[in-house]
């Protein structure tokens, strides 16, 4: 068999393996409605962390930006949030992102949300990740682009540095030659 | 000028010679980093990375100008201190675009970044990961993948024609064995082995990482990032979350069969790659790895499952295993939060996942720790102990291991492993003690110093800007005498105290 007849197969396998993923870990089946006068109320994700054996099985409400992307499975989906002190993942039936507006990299600051859910500490359905079942989303302040403006110091910096580097550069090389001139 | 000082300066020139090629090459690796800014229009970036090629340049025709003469055979001594000064260089430069990115709270952490990197380690002191552009991405993912395969290795490899003492430097970098006689093809056939893997790998976590919900321009970077690290075994990913960040079993399990190959003998990958399959099954790493990666897993699972920390196999497999394993290959990757290690995780599984990154990977690989033809050779020492003793005093007891041919196991085999792993224990007690004095809780302590030490990457939640600047500077030096192991360090502190004692 050769080389590129096994990368194939490999592929393939992978396909069919993220399909039979696909297949069994998104068509959960919704929780159980919790009553909202029970939910917690903790002061950050490291403390939802630190605190995961108190928290467990409890309904939570979180506040975080919508860091990377809105990670579509099937009917599902996946958004991670960061309150400054650390990330969680929170997924939810796949209308309950739909009002997010910007997802945060580089470029953009993301959506600033209000997440209510069940935080569970290993959670079944998800092989045993630290997560949030989210039952409702809100969008407490629109994400926006974020401009990155080039200041007049770091251009100055990077034309002196650039200058000398290639005086340097042109005085090695002329050695150099005239080095291999002289053998 | 004293007659002493142009006598010390002569011995030093050589090596000066060596180390501005080396940190020159650097400056070119950069550029990789600055077009993939240009692509994203990234421009204060694009301006950095400018900035740290320049530097960088201007440091490396420096060192040709001074030292510059055509390249002569240099001593085992000397070799060491290339290697060492090579690194240390590449480490302050190679920090610039980090700081001037202002994603690092100061030089020192950006240092600190980059030696994670190079060591391929994969702690990290960045704040705010999850803004942070394309361009310083590829710049950590491509420290890390240059890291593994070697910062010297790479630059043999861009020697057009023989160069005396190139197998003193390449064996200083940590790597003992030539694949092919001459030593700059043998690092070429390192680079070529790790460039067909990055082709593979990538392209299947790109279709993966599209499968599972990300942009396909993006799913083609993180897929990039991700194999640059498991292949390495350095454990960075672009995201804060590390590996949790994808929620997805079969990213896992993509990312696991790639650190186990990247912590594979470049030796075995040559000899499996030139026809010799069945080697796999019969090398004394892998089977020293295969042996104690199942006992440790079993423990930690065991553990696991007792402490009812998991609710299923899949979890348990998910959380439990993937860690150890990421442990072992000194790879890192996460899918656990940093502090569920301490807060969940009992006493026996702590214990068997900070030994998996003590013992890590084999020898001539991407991977830290002991290695596991050390243990292998250690282990056999006891057998033929117990052997001879068991044995008519007359009998002549041989005892072989297998090492791409059977090779008889002589006492200065077994001499040199069990002095690495003395040392390499002896630096871990050491930096265990002064996290431990630094505030931390001895548990915590020992995991995140064995992390350091064996260039793991995991942490318990240590790590992080805020640390004490003393404790940065102790796990820069413990990941870089843990990555060069040991001797090449050794020789060059030797080296520079004598020159201050003069």
């Amino acid at each position: 068999m050769s080389i590129s007849v096994k990368i194939l197969i490999f592929l393939i396998l992978i396909f069919i393996l993220s399909l039979v993923n696909n297949a069994f870990s998104y068509p959960l089946p919704p929780s159980a409605p919790i009553p909202m006068a029970t939910k917690d109320t903790p002061q950050s994700i490291t403390d939802l962390i630190e605190g995961s054996k108190t928290y467990d099985g409890k309904v939570i409400e979180i506040k975080g930006e919508i860091i990377g992307d809105i990670l579509k499975r099937g009917r599902y989906a996946w958004i991670n949030i960061n309150d400054g002190s650390s990330s969680i993942g929170i997924w939810g039936a796949k209308e309950l992102f739909s009002k997010i507006n910007f997802t945060g990299d580089y470029n953009t600051k993301g959506d600033y949300i209000k997440v209510t859910g069940i935080f569970r500490r290993a959670d079944p359905k998800q092989g045993g990740e630290l997560d949030i079942e989210a039952l409702s989303l809100k969008v407490i302040s629109v994400g926006r682009k974020v401009e990155h403006p080039v200041s007049y110091h770091l251009i100055l910096i990077t034309l002196t540095s650039s200058s000398i580097a290639v005086i340097i550069g042109l005085i090695w090389l002329k050695i150099d030659f005239n080095r291999r001139m002289a053998h | 000028m004293s007659s002493a000082f142009i006598k010390k300066f002569r011995n030093l020139s050589p090596v000066g010679l060596y180390t501005g090629r080396v940190v020159l090459l650097l400056a070119g690796v950069m550029v990789i980093p600055l077009v993939t800014s240009l692509l994203f229009w990234e421009l204060p970036i694009v301006l950095d990375f400018l900035v740290g090629i320049s530097i960088t340049s201007v440091v490396g025709f420096s060192l040709l100008l001074i030292c510059g003469r055509e390249f002569q055979e240099i001593s085992w001594s000397q070799s060491m201190i290339v290697v060492s000064l090579s690194w240390l260089f590449a480490m302050m430069l190679s920090a610039i675009p980090y700081y001037l990115s202002g994603y690092w709270k100061s030089y020192l952490d950006a240092m600190f970044d980059v030696m994670s990197g190079f060591t391929t380690t994969g702690l990290v002191l960045a704040q705010d990961l999850d803004h942070i552009p394309y361009g310083i991405n590829m710049w950590r993912h491509l420290l890390t993948w240059i890291g593994g395969q070697g910062i010297i290795v790479l630059a043999l490899s861009f020697f057009t024609k023989g160069l005396p003492s190139a197998f003193k430097i390449y064996v200083g970098e940590g790597k003992d064995e030539r694949l092919i006689a001459n030593v700059i093809n043998t690092a070429r056939a390192i680079w070529y082995v790790s460039i067909v893997y990055l082709l593979v790998g990538a392209f299947v976590l790109w279709i993966t990482g599209i499968l599972i919900g990300l942009p396909v321009i993006k799913a083609l970077f993180h897929g990039l990032w991700i194999f640059m690290a498991a292949w390495s075994t350095g454990g960075f990913a672009p995201q804060s979350q590390n590996i949790v960040y994808y929620h997805s079993r079969i990213y896992e399990i993509i990312t696991m069969i790639f650190f186990i190959i990247g912590s594979f003998n470049f030796n075995l990958h040559w000899t499996i790659w030139t026809g010799n399959r069945k080697e796999i099954y019969r090398n004394l790493e892998t089977v020293t790895f295969s042996i104690t990666a199942t006992v440790l897993s079993m423990i930690a699972i065991w553990e696991l499952f007792k402490l009812n920390v998991y609710p299923n196999a899949i979890s348990l497999l998910s959380r439990g295993y993937y860690s150890i394993l990421s442990a072992h290959t000194t790879t890192g990757f996460m899918t656990i939060y940093a502090r569920q290690f301490i807060l969940e995780w009992g006493p026996l599984a702590l214990m068997a996942i900070t030994v998996a990154m003590l013992f890590g990977g084999s020898a001539s690989s991407t991977a830290g720790g002991f290695k596991a033809v050390r243990i292998g050779i250690a282990f056999k020492a006891v057998i033929y102990e117990i052997r001879r003793l068991l044995a008519p005093e007359r009998a002549v007891i041989v005892e072989k291991i297998h090492m791409g041919r059977d090779i008889v196991l002589e006492d200065k085999y077994v001499r040199v492993a069990l002095t690495i792993i003395f040392l390499y224990t002896i630096s871990w007690i050491i930096l265990t003690f002064m996290t431990n004095a630094c505030g931390y809780d001895l548990p915590s302590s020992m995991f995140e110093s064995a992390s350091a030490i064996g260039n793991v990457g995991l942490s318990c939640g240590i790590t992080n800007p805020n640390m004490s600047s003393v404790l940065k500077v102790a796990y820069i030096f413990g990941m870089w005498i843990g990555r060069l192991e040991f001797m090449a360090v050794f020789v060059f502190i030797g080296e520079f105290i004598k020159t201050f004692r003069r």
